[in-house]
């Protein structure tokens, strides 16, 4: 062996080491979370029970189901649509380990799109995990991507076109759960996945539904509750009470035009009334510094806290800061506000769920605190 | 089946790769092409 053949095995073995360290690290997100679900939770079962082609594939997920054994409303949480905005897990995660359901049923889904959790997004720079200290200590949970893994769907279209509608969108939103709905058995991974979604909804003859979401600070739709026509009577009186609360919720209707998105799929093709909420979170915005955990759990950022003291600058960022705990406390108070709003609306069927924590108690204690 | 065209794409480029890190005799030539390498081989073994 000459000398530039040493040179190319040292090369090569530092090459593997470091692939090595990558890989671990990579491979570690494919490590499922565990939740430690309430015992209210009458059974468990999977996203694929409803469209066995998904079985065994990471469009997969867990699907836990309070049955209070009194007739009621039915409804649906998912969290986990986008795996990058974590208080839409997190909410859903409380749900699971503490909810308890008196009349009706209770259906949580926390991971909708399981193959998001299992990356990050490109060139965004953000952790693959983040942790919360919980009454059992410290709990690691996953920082996913906002789309499907391009492993489990790839490539992407230059254009993806959106089924039945045919509206064209930009091709990396073709592995979009929430650019997925209503799907179809023979579509893409990501339009199978919101197929079995929309199959479960009507099979379970789901009656309320609701999508949790995040968005950076400087988008225009935040801290607000979105929803199919069908439900903007229900959406604005729990508006209205949450007003009276001093949480200030925007209401937007769902566009007609806007396809894909399970505010306006789900309430087209079901019966339930679809509500869609979103929180601000600058672990996703573009002004952010550099994004930790910490400002994944902690959402204190310096850009942003010098971007909300411009008047030329329109974001959604408290200046002292904008913590998952306040993130979580908002979805679950928002969601215990449009339930008793639909009950009131629909006495004849309504769905008592009990046992979530309050508002002020989420943001004081710190979400942690309902965490097992 | 785009898929898998793509993962033999990236073994074809991998092992021509290494057949060159063998024959190159600038070092420095020679760890740009074990930079290039790993992330191939990340996609082949649909790592990342």
């Amino acid at each position: 062996m000459e000398k530039h053949h040493y040179i190319a095995v040292v090369f090569l073995l530092a090459g593997g080491i470091l692939s090595a360290i990558a890989s671990k690290d990579f491979l570690s997100m494919r490590d499922a979370d565990i939740l430690h679900p309430s015992q209210f939770v009458t059974t468990t079962g999977m996203l694929s029970d409803y469209l066995p082609e998904i079985k065994g594939t990471y469009g997969d997920t867990k699907v836990y189901y309070f049955n209070s054994g009194n007739p009621g409303a039915t409804v649906i949480l998912l969290g986990g649509t986008h795996p990058n905005e974590p208080a839409g897990f997190i909410a859903a995660a409380v749900l699971v380990e503490n909810a308890q359901v008196t009349k009706g049923r209770l259906i949580v889904i926390p991971q909708s799109c399981a193959s998001g959790f299992t990356a990050t997004d490109p060139l965004e720079a953000c952790p693959t995990h983040f942790t919360i200290n919980t009454q059992s200590g410290p709990r690691t949970f996953r920082y996913g991507a906002r789309g499907g893994n391009p492993l489990h769907q790839w490539p992407d279209p230059l254009v993806y076109r959106h089924y039945p509608s045919g509206q064209q969108l930009s091709g990396m939103e073709s592995r979009n759960l929430n650019r997925s709905y209503p799907g179809r058995v023979d579509g893409s991974f990501m339009e199978r996945n919101g197929f079995a979604i929309v199959q479960l909804i009507k099979k379970e003859n789901v009656d309320v539904a609701f999508d949790l979401h995040e968005a950076a600070p400087e988008v225009m739709i935040i801290n607000a509750i979105i929803t199919h026509e069908k439900g903007s009577d229900i959406a604005a009186n729990a508006v209205l009470n949450l007003e009276f609360e001093d949480l200030q919720y925007s209401l937007e209707i769902s566009p007609k035009n806007f396809h894909g998105l399970s505010h306006r799929e789900w309430g087209d093709s079901t019966m339930t009334f679809a509500f869609l909420m979103e929180t601000s979170n600058p672990s996703q915005g573009r002004l952010r510094g550099v994004t930790s955990e910490a400002l994944v759990v902690e959402g204190n950022d310096p850009f942003y806290k010098t971007a909300s003291k411009l008047d030329n600058v329109r974001i959604t960022y408290d200046s002292s800061g904008e913590p998952l705990s306040l993130r979580v406390a908002r979805h679950l108070q928002g969601f215990k506000r449009l339930v008793e709003s639909y009950n009131e609306a629909h006495p004849e069927n309504s769905a008592i769920i009990e046992n979530i924590p309050e508002y002020n108690a989420v943001v004081s204690d710190g979400v942690g605190k309902y965490l097992k | 089946m785009l898929f898998y065209t793509y993962i033999i794409i990236a073994a074809l480029v991998a092992s021509i790769i290494l057949t060159e890190l063998f024959r190159e005799k600038s070092w420095r030539n020679q760890l740009a092409m074990v930079i290039i390498l790993i992330p191939l081989l990340l996609r082949i073994f649909q790592i990342k």
